[in-house]
C-alpha cells in the first residue's frame, strides 16, 4: 500500500510539474521550430530528472518512478525531437544513478519514448481530441512492456519486483498516462482554438477590410444610431458621402442633420428615422439630399435597417445604410434621356415609314394618272425602243391618227410610218441625237391608208420596263404648216411693201433734206440783202431827210411856201420809206425768229398797244371798248405787234369818222381762244379784199390813208407762225371787224410761203 | 474832271459815209458843246486815239460815236481794240449804225460796247438823238477818271 502511495505521489509530482510547465508555457506552443523543441525536449528532460530525484526505492538499485509515462506521453504529444532529447537527459541521469537495474531503467525510458513516438505515428484523428481511454490504452501497453523489461533482473529479483510492482503498476501507470495525456491534450486544444482564434480574427479583418472597400466603391455608407445615448457611429464611408472631416465628428444626430442635410429634407430625414424605429427593424427608405461643406449637394438614398434590443428589450440602436446616388440619378437622366431619344427615333422612323408608304400609294395613283395622261392624251404619243426602233406602247390618239391598231403598231418600227424620202433623214437624225428632250422638227409620217400626215415631233428619253427606250409627241401641223406658209407668203409680200415704202421714205427724206439745205442757202441770201437792204437803202434816205430839213431849217428865208411845202414832201416821203423799210425787214426776219412762247395777259397787252397806238395820233378822240380777253400763250413781242397793226389800222380808218369807236373783246373754247376788233370805219369791199392780208396790198390811196401796205401782212404771218388763222369782215363805209385765233396747245408752225 | 472845269469836251466820230457823218457833225455842232474830231475809218480812228494831238485829236475824247460798216477795219473790230487796251478800255463807246440786225446789235454789246442806237431816217428823230446823246453822255455821266491819263 505505501508503495502504491509512493508512485502516485511520483505520478502526482509528474502532473503538477506539467500543470506548472503547462501553465507557464501557455504563451508559447508545443511544437514549432526546431530550437524551440530542443528547449521543450531539455524541459521535459528536466522534469523526467525531477520525478526520477524522488522514486520508489524497492530495492537497491532497483527504482520506480513515472519517468515512463512522462516519455510515452512526450513520444505522443512533443514528437521525435523533443522525446529524444528528454530520452537522452533521463538515460543519462539513469546511468549515472547506476544500480542492478540501471540497464531496465534505460530499456524502459527507450521502450516507453519509441511506444509513445510510435503511437504518435500510427494512430488516427486530431492528438488534442484524443480520449482518455485511448491513453488509458497506450499506459497499459507501455507498462505492460516496462512490466515485462523487469523479467531481465535478476531471477530472485525479478520475481519480487513483479510480486510486488505489477498490481500497483498495472492499476496507477495507465491512470497516470491517461490523466497526463488529458493535460496535455488540453493543452493541445487551447493552442489549436488560439490559432483557429487568430485565424478567424484576420479573416474578419479581411472581410471588414473588403467590407470597407465595397462600401467605398459602391458610395455605400453604412451607420449605427444609439438609441439610449442619441449618438450616430458611422462607417468611413458615410464621412466620404458627407464630406465631413472624421476628426471632427462627434456622433451628434442633431448636429449632423443641422449640418449636413438640405433644409427641405430635415423634416422628412427625421420622421423616417422615428418611423424605422417604430417600425421595428423594418426597412424605412428615404431619399434625401446631402449639403456638403463644400456647398455642394449629394443625392442620397437611406435606409433604416436592423432595430437591436437591448439585454433589457428595451430597443438599443438602430443601424442602416446611406447610399450616393447622385451620379446613379444622373445616370438613370441620362439613361431616360437616352431612352427618350430612341422613342422619339423610333416615332420619327415610323412616320418615315407611314410617309413611305403614303408615297408609294401616291405614286401608284400618279403612276395610273400618268398612264390615263398618256393614253387619253389628245396628241398621238408612242414609246420606241431606241436599239431595234421598235414600237413599245401607243396611245388611242396615235391608234386613232395613223389608223393602225395597236398590235399593229408594236409589230411595227418607227421606220414603218415614214416616207422612202423621210427613212435617211430620220436615221442621221437618230444618230445624232443626243440628250434627255430634243425637238425634232416637223416630219412627214405615212398612215396606214397612204396618205401622208406633217407632224411636228418631240421626243424625250426614258426607260421604259427596263429598255433603253424614247418617249414621242406627235402633233399634228398639216393645218399649221399650210398657214404658216401663207403667212411668210404674205409677210414677204409685206415686207416687200414695207422695203419700199421705206426707199420711198428715204428718197422723201433726201428730197426734204435737199429742199431745206436750198431753203437754208436762200434764208442766208435773203439775210444777207435784207441786211444790206436796212443799211445801204437807209442811208441816202437819211441824206435826203436830214439835208431837206438843214435846207428847211437854215435856209428857210431864200424859199417860198411853195418851197417849203415841197421839202416837207420830200421830208415826209423819206420817212414814210424808212418806215417800210423797216416794216419789210422785220416781215422778212419773221419767218427766221424762232417763238418765245410764254403765258401771255392779253388784255395787259391789248391795253398797253391801245395807249402806245393813241399816242401816235394826238388829237384824235376814239372811243375804245374792251371786253373780255382771254389769256393765252404766245411770242409777247410778236402777239404785241399784231395788236399796233390792227389798232393803228382801226385808228387810221375811223379817221373821217367824227364819233370813232372801236370795240375789242374775245372769247375762249376748248381749242383755241379768239380775239375780235370791230371799228366803224369807212371799211372795204370784201369783193376786192382777195389780197388783203397781202404785202403791199392796199385798198385805199396812200394819199387818202398813211401806210405802208405790210401791216397786215405781218399781222397775217405772226398768227400763222402761231398755229391761229386771221380773217376780216367789211363793208363800204359800214366799218370792218377783224379776227384771229390762237390755239391753245401751240401747233404746227406753218412756213406758209404763199405771201412770199 | 467835271464838265464845268472842261466846257468842251472832245468827242471822235468814226464815221465812212460823207453824207453820215455830216449830219451827224452839223447835228452835235447844233445841239451839244463839244470838239468833234471826225475819223474816216477805223484805222483813222485808233491812230487818232493812239497819238493824241498830232492826229488833229484836240484832247482826250469823251465818247467815241462808232460806225460798223467801215471800209478797212470795220466797227467790231475798232470796239475790240479800244477794249483790249487799258489806255483806252474807260473811254464810253456808243455805236451809231444804220443796222437794225440783232446780230450786230448781240456781238456789239459782247464786244464791249456802253450803248446801241440805230440812225433814224427821219431828221427830227435824228435831231432829238443825238440831242439826248449829248446831254447824257457829255454832262449828265461822269466819266471814268482814266482817260484823262490818255495822251
Amino acid at each position: 500500500m505505501a508503495l502504491l502511495l509512493a508512485l502516485v505521489q511520483n505520478a502526482a509530482l509528474l502532473l503538477a510539474l506539467a500543470a506548472v510547465y503547462d501553465l507557464s508555457t501557455s504563451r508559447h506552443p508545443l511544437g514549432g521550430r526546431p530550437l524551440r523543441q530542443v528547449v521543450v525536449g531539455l524541459i521535459t528532460g528536466g522534469v523526467g530528472i525531477a520525478i526520477m530525484l524522488a522514486p520508489v526505492r524497492l530495492e537497491p538499485g532497483i527504482v520506480f518512478d513515472t519517468r515512463s509515462v512522462l516519455l510515452a506521453i512526450s513520444g505522443l504529444f512533443l514528437g521525435p525531437l523533443p522525446t529524444a532529447i528528454a530520452a537522452v537527459v533521463t538515460i543519462a541521469f539513469r546511468v549515472a544513478a547506476g544500480g542492478l537495474a540501471t540497464g531496465v531503467g534505460v530499456g524502459v525510458i527507450l521502450t516507453s519514448s519509441l511506444l509513445g513516438a510510435c503511437w504518435r505515428r500510427w494512430r488516427q484523428g486530431e492528438l488534442d481530441r484524443v480520449s482518455a481511454r485511448e491513453l488509458y490504452a497506450l499506459g497499459l501497453v507501455v507498462h505492460v512492456v516496462m512490466l515485462a523489461w523487469m523479467l531481465l533482473l535478476p531471477g530472485p529479483s525479478a520475481v519480487r519486483v513483479l510480486r510486488s510492482i505489477t498490481l500497483p503498476v498495472l492499476v496507477l501507470y495507465p491512470a497516470a498516462t491517461a490523466a497526463l495525456g488529458l493535460l496535455l491534450a488540453r493543452r493541445l486544444h487551447r493552442e489549436r482554438d488560439a490559432d483557429r482564434l487568430a485565424a478567424s480574427e484576420t479573416r474578419l479583418r479581411e472581410a471588414l477590410g473588403q467590407f470597407e472597400r465595397a462600401q467605398a466603391v459602391a458610395h455605400l455608407g453604412s451607420w449605427v444610431w444609439h438609441l439610449r445615448t442619441n449618438r450616430l457611429e458611422w462607417s468611413s464611408q458615410m464621412f466620404e458621402i458627407f464630406g465631413i472631416d472624421q476628426a471632427t465628428f462627434d456622433g451628434d444626430l442633431a448636429g449632423v442633420v443641422a449640418r449636413a442635410i438640405h433644409p427641405d429634407d430635415r423634416a422628412a430625414v427625421a420622421e423616417r428615422a422615428n418611423k424605422a424605429v417604430v417600425e421595428a427593424g423594418r426597412p424605412v427608405p428615404i431619399e434625401y439630399r446631402v449639403v456638403r461643406p463644400d456647398g455642394s449637394v449629394r443625392l442620397v438614398r437611406g435606409e433604416g435597417g436592423e432595430l437591436v434590443l437591448g439585454t433589457d428589450g428595451q430597443p438599443d440602436r438602430l443601424s442602416g445604410v446611406a447610399l450616393d446616388i447622385t451620379e446613379l440619378k444622373a445616370n438613370e437622366e441620362a439613361l431616360r434621356r437616352s431612352l427618350d431619344e430612341v422613342e422619339r427615333a423610333g416615332a420619327a422612323l415610323l412616320s418615315v415609314v407611314e410617309d413611305h408608304q403614303r408615297t408609294e400609294a401616291a405614286l401608284r395613283q400618279s403612276e395610273h394618272d400618268y398612264r390615263l395622261l398618256f393614253q387619253a392624251n389628245p396628241h398621238a404619243m408612242w414609246i420606241y425602243d431606241r436599239d431595234d426602233l421598235r414600237f413599245l406602247e401607243v396611245n388611242d390618239q396615235a391608234v386613232a391618227r395613223y389608223g393602225y391598231s395597236r398590235d399593229e403598231f408594236l409589230a411595227m418600227t418607227i421606220l414603218d410610218i415614214r416616207t422612202n424620202e423621210e427613212q435617211a433623214r430620220l436615221h442621221d437624225h437618230l444618230e445624232r441625237m443626243q440628250g434627255d428632250v430634243a425637238n425634232s422638227g416637223v416630219w412627214t409620217h405615212r398612215r396606214r391608208n397612204g396618205t401622208n400626215v406633217l407632224v411636228e415631233v418631240s421626243s424625250h428619253g426614258l426607260t421604259w420596263k427596263g429598255r433603253r427606250a424614247r418617249l414621242v409627241l406627235s402633233h399634228d401641223v398639216t393645218e399649221r404648216e399650210r398657214a404658216k406658209r401663207e403667212l411668210e407668203a404674205s409677210e414677204e409680200s409685206l415686207r416687200r411693201a414695207v422695203t419700199r415704202v421705206q426707199q420711198m421714205n428715204e428718197e422723201l427724206e433726201d428730197r426734204v433734206r435737199q429742199r431745206t439745205a436750198e431753203l437754208e442757202a436762200a434764208n442766208a441770201e435773203l439775210e444777207a440783202f435784207s441786211s444790206s437792204v436796212s443799211h445801204d437803202l437807209r442811208a441816202p434816205l437819211r441824206g435826203v431827210n436830214g439835208f431837206a430839213r438843214l435846207l428847211e431849217e437854215e435856209h428857210a428865208a431864200q424859199l417860198d411856201a411853195e418851197g417849203r411845202r415841197l421839202l416837207a414832201v420830200v421830208r415826209s416821203e423819206a420817212s414814210r420809206m424808212g418806215r417800210l423799210i423797216d416794216d419789210l425787214l422785220r416781215l422778212s426776219r419773221l419767218g427766221r425768229q424762232p417763238l418765245h412762247d410764254v403765258a401771255v395777259d392779253v388784255a395787259t397787252l391789248v391795253a398797253g398797244a391801245v395807249a402806245e397806238v393813241r399816242s401816235h395820233y394826238p388829237g384824235r378822240a376814239i372811243e375804245v371798248e374792251l371786253g373780255p380777253l382771254p389769256a393765252t400763250t404766245a411770242d409777247p413781242s410778236l402777239l404785241r405787234q399784231v395788236w399796233l397793226n390792227l389798232i393803228d389800222n382801226a385808228f387810221k380808218y375811223t379817221a373821217p369818222r367824227a364819233a370813232a369807236s372801236i370795240r375789242i373783246a374775245g372769247r375762249t373754247n376748248a381749242a383755241e381762244n379768239q380775239y375780235d376788233i370791230a371799228d366803224n370805219g369807212v371799211g372795204f369791199d370784201l369783193a376786192h379784199a382777195g389780197g388783203l392780208f397781202a404785202v403791199f396790198q392796199r385798198l385805199h390811196s396812200a394819199e387818202e390813208f398813211e401806210g405802208t401796205g405790210v401791216g397786215l401782212a405781218l399781222a397775217q404771218r405772226i398768227v400763222h407762225r402761231h398755229g391761229g388763222r386771221i380773217w376780216a369782215e367789211a363793208e363800204p363805209e359800214r366799218g370792218a371787224t377783224f379776227h384771229f385765233t390762237l390755239p391753245k396747245s401751240p401747233g404746227p408752225q406753218p412756213r406758209e410761203t404763199s405771201e412770199r | 474832271m467835271t464838265p464845268e472845269s472842261d466846257p468842251t469836251p472832245c468827242v471822235l466820230l468814226v464815221e465812212d459815209s460823207l453824207t453820215d457823218a455830216e449830219l451827224t457833225l452839223r447835228t452835235l455842232e447844233r445841239r451839244t458843246t463839244c470838239n468833234v474830231h471826225w475819223a474816216h475809218d477805223g484805222v483813222e480812228a485808233l491812230a487818232a486815239l493812239r497819238s493824241g494831238p498830232e492826229s488833229g485829236l484836240p484832247c482826250p475824247p469823251r465818247l467815241v460815236l462808232l460806225d460798223l460798216k467801215m471800209p478797212r477795219l470795220d466797227g467790231h473790230a475798232v470796239l475790240r481794240a479800244l477794249k483790249a487796251d487799258p489806255a483806252t478800255r474807260a473811254i464810253p463807246v456808243v455805236v451809231f449804225t444804220s443796222s437794225r440786225e440783232p446780230r450786230d446789235l448781240t456781238r456789239a454789246y459782247a464786244e464791249g460796247a456802253n450803248s446801241y442806237l440805230v440812225k433814224p431816217v427821219d431828221s427830227a428823230q435824228l435831231d432829238a438823238v443825238l440831242t439826248q446823246l449829248g446831254l447824257y453822255w457829255l454832262r449828265i455821266n461822269e466819266p471814268a477818271p482814266h482817260p484823262g491819263t490818255v495822251r
